[in-house]
This record gives C-alpha cells, sequence and structure tokens, in this order.
C-alpha cells in the first residue's frame, strides 16, 4: 500500500506496539493495580473497622455516661432524702426536748408550789404557837392566875380557831 | 529506489528508535510500579502514595465516565492513560521524540482500544446484541443504519490515531522549529536562549490533555456500549 509506505505505517511495528502495550497492561495489572486495589481494599476495611470500633466505644462511653448521670441522680436524691430525714429528726428531736422540757419546768413548778405552801403552813402553824404563847402569857398575867398549861393551851386554840372560822 | 521513510515517515531517524523508546518507558513505568508497590505499606511512602493517587484517580474516573459497573474496565483505560501521559511526556526531554508523534504507535494504540471496546461489546451484548446495536432503531431502517454504524465504528481508531499523532507530532515538531529558529530571531549573543522553552511548558499540558482525551473517548466507547447493554429494554435492543 502506497498510502501506508509514504505515511510511514509499517505492520510490523505496529504489532510490536500493540505486545508492547499489552505487556504493560499485564505488568500494571501484577504490580500496580492488584496490589493497589488490594491495599485500598484493605485501608477501607481498616478505617470501617476502626469507625465501626469508635462507634462502639462512642456507644459504651455514652452508656456509661447516662450510667454514670443517673447514679449522680440516684446519689443527689439520697441526699437530699436523708437530709430532710435529717431535719426531720431533729425537728421532731426539737419537740421531744421542748416537751420534756416543758414537762420538767411544770413539775418543778408543781414541786415548787407544794413546797411553799408546805412552808406556808408551817411558818402559819408556828405563828399560830408563838399567838398561843404569847396569849397565855398575856392572860396569865391580867388574871393572875395561873391555869393549868394544857387547860390554857385549849382553850386559846379553840378561840383562835373560833376566830379563824369567824375571818374566813 | 523508493524513498526512505524513517519513523512517521515525516521526520528523521530510525523508526526502531521509537518502538526501543517506548519500550523504555514500558519497562520504566514496571520498575516503578514493582518499586512503589513490592512492600505496600499501610501508611503509604511518597512513591507508593503517587501511584495510589493516580491509580484510585483514574479508576474512580473511569468508574464515572463508564457507569455502573465500569470500573472493571478500569485497568485497561487507566492503563491507555498511564502508557499514553509517558510516551508523550517523552518528547518534551531535549533530544527525545514522544513515541505518539509516529502513527505506528497511534495505529497500535487505537487498535487496542477498538479491539478491547468491540470485544467487551460483544461479550457484554452477546453476538446478537452486538449485530443488533449496529442494526439500529427503528427496526426498517437497519438496512441503511448498519452500514453508517458500522463505518461510524471503524471511524473510531481512525480518528483516536490520527488526532493523538496530529497533536503530538505537531507539538513536537514546533518545539523543534523554535528551537531551530533562536540563531535566526534572537541577536548572536542571545541565539542559545531557549525559546521554544513556552512551548516545551505548554506541551507538558498539551501531552495531558491528548492522554486524557484518547482515554476519555475509549471510555466513553466502553459506556456507549455498556449503557445500550443495561438501560435498552427487553425486545428493544437496536
Amino acid at each position: 500500500m502506497e498510502i501506508f509506505e509514504q505515511l510511514g505505517i509499517q505492520p510490523e511495528l505496529i504489532a510490536v506496539n500493540i505486545i508492547g502495550f499489552i505487556i504493560l497492561l499485564a505488568i500494571l495489572k501484577k504490580f500496580l493495580y492488584g496490589p493497589i486495589t488490594q491495599m485500598l481494599e484493605s485501608r477501607k476495611e481498616d478505617i470501617s473497622a476502626a469507625y465501626a470500633a469508635a462507634e462502639s466505644e462512642k456507644a459504651k462511653m455514652e452508656e456509661l455516661r447516662t450510667d454514670y448521670e443517673r447514679r449522680l441522680a440516684d446519689i443527689e436524691s439520697e441526699a437530699r432524702q436523708r437530709m430532710q430525714e435529717t431535719v426531720k429528726e431533729a425537728q421532731e428531736i426539737r419537740e421531744h426536748l421542748l416537751a420534756e422540757a416543758r414537762t420538767n419546768a411544770d413539775r418543778i413548778l408543781a414541786r415548787a408550789e407544794s413546797e411553799i405552801g408546805r412552808e406556808r403552813e408551817k411558818v402559819i402553824e408556828e405563828l399560830r404557837r408563838e399567838v398561843v404563847d404569847l396569849t397565855i402569857n398575856a392572860a396569865a398575867r391580867l388574871v393572875d392566875r395561873s391555869l393549868d398549861e394544857p387547860g390554857h393551851r385549849r382553850l386559846v386554840d379553840d378561840f383562835i380557831r373560833s376566830v379563824g372560822v369567824e375571818k374566813s | 529506489m523508493p524513498p526512505q521513510h524513517h519513523g512517521s515517515g515525516l521526520v528523521e531517524g530510525s523508526p526502531w528508535t521509537l518502538v526501543i523508546m517506548s519500550w523504555v518507558v514500558i519497562l520504566t513505568l514496571g520498575l516503578l510500579s514493582y518499586l512503589a508497590m513490592r512492600r505496600p505499606r499501610r501508611i503509604p511512602g511518597p512513591l507508593q502514595n503517587v501511584m495510589e493517587i493516580a491509580v484510585s484517580g483514574m479508576f474512580n474516573f473511569v468508574g464515572d465516565v463508564v457507569g455502573p459497573g465500569g470500573r472493571k474496565f478500569a485497568p485497561f483505560v487507566a492503563t491507555l492513560f498511564f502508557y499514553i501521559l509517558s510516551l508523550n511526556l517523552l518528547g518534551i526531554i531535549p533530544g527525545l521524540r514522544s513515541p505518539t508523534s509516529a502513527l505506528n504507535m497511534t495505529i497500535a494504540l487505537a487498535l487496542c482500544s477498538f479491539s478491547y471496546v468491540q470485544f467487551q461489546a460483544i461479550r457484554q451484548n452477546g453476538p446478537v446484541g452486538y449485530f443488533m446495536h449496529f442494526w439500529g432503531d427503528p427496526w426498517w431502517l437497519g438496512f441503511l443504519m448498519f452500514p453508517i454504524h458500522v463505518i461510524g465504528e471503524l471511524a473510531k481508531p481512525l480518528s483516536l490515531s490520527i488526532r493523538l499523532f496530529g497533536n503530538i507530532f505537531g507539538e513536537d515538531k514546533i518545539i523543534v522549529i523554535l528551537a531551530g529558529m533562536s540563531p535566526f530571531i534572537i541577536k548572536p549573543w542571545l541565539k542559545y536562549l531557549p525559546i521554544q522553552f513556552p512551548m516545551m511548558a505548554f506541551g507538558v499540558f498539551t501531552s495531558f490533555i491528548q492522554a486524557l482525551i484518547f482515554t476519555v473517548l475509549t471510555a466513553g466507547y466502553l459506556s456507549v456500549m455498556l449503557t445500550h447493554h443495561e438501560e435498552a429494554p427487553a425486545g428493544a435492543v437496536h
């Protein structure tokens, strides 16, 4: 073919070039595409696994966090409850102490009143006795006659009682 | 005496020189691949990193262009890209030429692409589906559409090969011409100024673009076949 010759086209060169390309394709497939594809796939799997692990860890952390938050809430609630219980207890103790103090005070007051009453009675008795003695002495001096003492005493006592009855 | 044709027939040098250069590229790419992935590490080194980025980027790109299930074609398409890019870039190195500036190489690559696409089309659609693809739709226009589709299909490797050859050959040629022009257009004391340098920098860009175009077109051809196979309703294969 004249035109092929003029253009410098030589079938044997074309054949050699085709063979060269096929060999290059084979070489690249074996030494480049295969290993790279494998490497990229393996890296992709690694990354996926790493992501999955990270997601799993994250989920675990979330779970732990929720757990801790729940525990914290429980602890706070428990503490609040305990405080309320303690305050309530303290109030009860206070009420109890107040009641006891009030009772003690009442008892002491009653005892004091009773003692005062007793003292009063005693003083009155002593006074009466003094008055009787004074009266007897005075009467003895007045009438200048001595009665026997028991007789006098009975007489004055009767008189005083009658006076006390009249006054009251 | 018949004229001596060397290289593409338009530039000097033995055509086998370019073949040897392409084999050097093959060996270099193979060696780089081996070195990069000899002991693949989970935390990659610089070379492994570059290779991983390039390969995974290319695989994703092919997957996106071809569509669902397109990643299985990625090794072929990615190899086309890396190979063509390396061959194109070879022309930037002073003293070397791009093997893709010769039709022998671009035709070989286009034939590889064409054969692979046809093979996958038959494999995916079956022989009948493959034939019906050329027959077209509506069925009663098939006798007209069939030759048009066949010609269109045959034009694909032709356009692939000539586009790549033309662009890279032109780019190399401009660099050579600019390098040769510097003594004439610049003052004598500046005759060694590399005025071809901007074109060489631009050549890096066009090398990449041309490799990408070749690759995208191949992926596109594959996509057409696969889309046809997967999206056409049953019994409506054209």
